[in-house]
């Protein structure tokens, strides 16, 4: 089938780990017995995924669709978690490994939130281009990339208050990299909203109701209760962020 | 830029046949049932790779195929009453949704097996032609893997370390012409030819429009070695 759309000869063949045996190898002697040329140039294969460090299997009831994932996790958390490992290398899903990837893409959306992002493109030279491009093109080191662009977030949150111009200069550049992951195109409140909402305890009413009950507090000079509030709201998952402007909540 | 290559096990040098662009095929999903996560891992690690390759200024032609023919998909739909395409419709539109929950860019193309099977004959009858084949008597075509020199090379296997016989030796390329427009599962147990009974069940029945006489082939090519 790839001969239609692809010639006789093509560059890479990608696929799953467990195909190489005895699948492509049946590829290869069939093409090449067929056409008499090289049928692929370039064979890559990605790592194997583990639940719990075991094997994914129906008899060990640790089977799971992308559906029955996606219904529990956020589906730029699971991308995340999948993007995080190097392509060849296994991947554990587990809960722990999820919780690590929310937190991390959390971290990379804040450093996003509350900017007028500067639209960066491709050309524009900087250090973390550079870098991103020299891990990238080492045989797609996604963890290595990764570290770059929280490198960058930190960079931006350290702009954030005195620079504000150059903070979103680089939010923007960190946005841009994102895309090539396929991560941090959505707006960043939603997805911070949104990674909060699924199983949240309390609804977007009750946390308002909790934020106004806090800022009475505070103006009673009941500091004890302000932060009583604060610390509760914390324990569930929200965290509060006081500003100028007034409280906003993820 | 450099890749590793399964084929020789090193990372090197990327040199694309044709300067600035990329042909690249990935194995896509048989599609009898829902996708998995180790489709999702398969999946968003091309769908990155592509990007990165976009990126770097190649025009990536990527195309990934669908199995919609197999004997999974003809046991499912056995169990589900419904009909072979019913199925695979169903499957590869749930295929699509994950996906695009998953920000997976859809592929250049997306081949699918039922439409290609002239293509596979084509090809089948080509090897019988060279030699690297044959029909055996149940109508079923097997490969023969001593004629292909470079077999195992992938894998780094010697051809006599294998045992004939063994289920991951077998390689056979099932041709069979078989029309299922009724929803009823094609005989398994007779594979040559064109069975009777069904040009008549193709006129009488209103699926027909659904679905059409195909010659179609498992894609599961078994070998058969020590048998030369």
């Amino acid at each position: 089938m790839s001969t239609c759309c692809l010639g006789d000869t093509f560059d890479i063949h990608g696929g799953g780990p467990d195909l190489t045996f005895p699948h492509h190898e049946n590829e290869i002697a069939q093409s090449e017995a067929a056409t008499g040329k090289t049928y692929v140039n370039t064979w890559m294969h990605a790592g194997a995924v583990r639940v719990n460090q075991e094997k994914m299997s129906k008899s060990l009831g640790n089977f799971f669709t992308i559906r029955d994932v996606l219904a529990e996790h956020d589906p730029e958390v699971v991308r995340f978690l999948l993007v995080a490992s190097h392509y060849r290398s296994p991947i554990n899903y587990s809960v722990d490994s999820l919780t690590e990837a929310r937190k991390s893409l959390t971290r990379l959306y804040t450093a996003l939130e509350g900017l007028e992002l500067g639209a960066a493109n491709s050309d524009d030279a900087s250090a973390y281009r550079e870098r991103f491009t020299q891990v990238m093109d080492d045989d797609f080191n996604t963890p290595e990339a990764l570290a770059v662009m929280f490198e960058l977030a930190r960079e931006v949150n350290r702009a954030k208050q005195e620079q504000p111009n150059e903070a979103a200069k680089l939010a923007g550049e960190l946005k841009q990299l994102g895309s090539v992951l396929g991560l941090l195109q959505q707006e960043p409140q939603t997805f911070l909203k949104g990674t909060q909402q699924q199983g949240m305890p309390l609804s977007e009413s009750e946390i308002e109701a909790k934020i106004a009950q806090r800022i009475e507090a505070k103006a009673n000079k009941d500091f004890a209760q302000a932060d009583a509030i604060r610390d509760e709201l914390a324990a569930l998952g929200i965290i509060l962020k006081d500003s100028r402007e007034g409280t906003s909540w993820y | 830029m450099h890749i590793y290559n399964t084929l020789t096990r090193r990372k090197e040098p990327f040199t694309p046949l044709e300067a600035g662009k990329v042909s690249m095929y990935v194995c896509g999903m048989t599609v009898y049932d829902y996708c998995h996560l180790g489709h999702a891992r398969v999946m968003v690690a091309f769908d990155v790779i592509t990007r990165y390759l976009r990126e770097r200024g190649y025009d990536v032609n990527y195309v990934r195929n669908i199995t919609d023919i197999d004997d999974k998909i003809l046991k499912r739909a056995d169990e589900n009453g419904e009909s072979i395409t019913a199925l695979t419709e169903r499957m590869i539109d749930a295929m699509h949704e994950d996906e695009a929950r998953l920000f997976v860019l859809p592929p250049s193309h997306e081949p699918r097996a039922t439409g290609h099977i002239d293509d596979i004959v084509a090809m089948i009858e080509t090897l019988i032609e060279k030699g690297f084949a044959y029909a055996a008597d149940n109508g079923d075509v097997y490969y023969r893997v001593r004629k292909f020199a470079d077999y195992g090379k992938l894998n780094n296997r010697q051809l006599d370390d294998m045992r004939a016989g063994s289920r991951l030796m077998w390689m056979f390329i099932k041709k069979t012409r078989s029309i299922s427009c009724s929803g009823r599962q094609p005989n398994r147990g007779r594979r040559t030819g064109r069975r009777p009974g069904v040009t008549a069940g193709l006129a009488g029945t209103s699926s027909a429009r659904r679905c059409r006489p195909a010659a179609w082939v498992t894609l599961s090519i078994f070998m058969a070695a020590g048998r030369i």
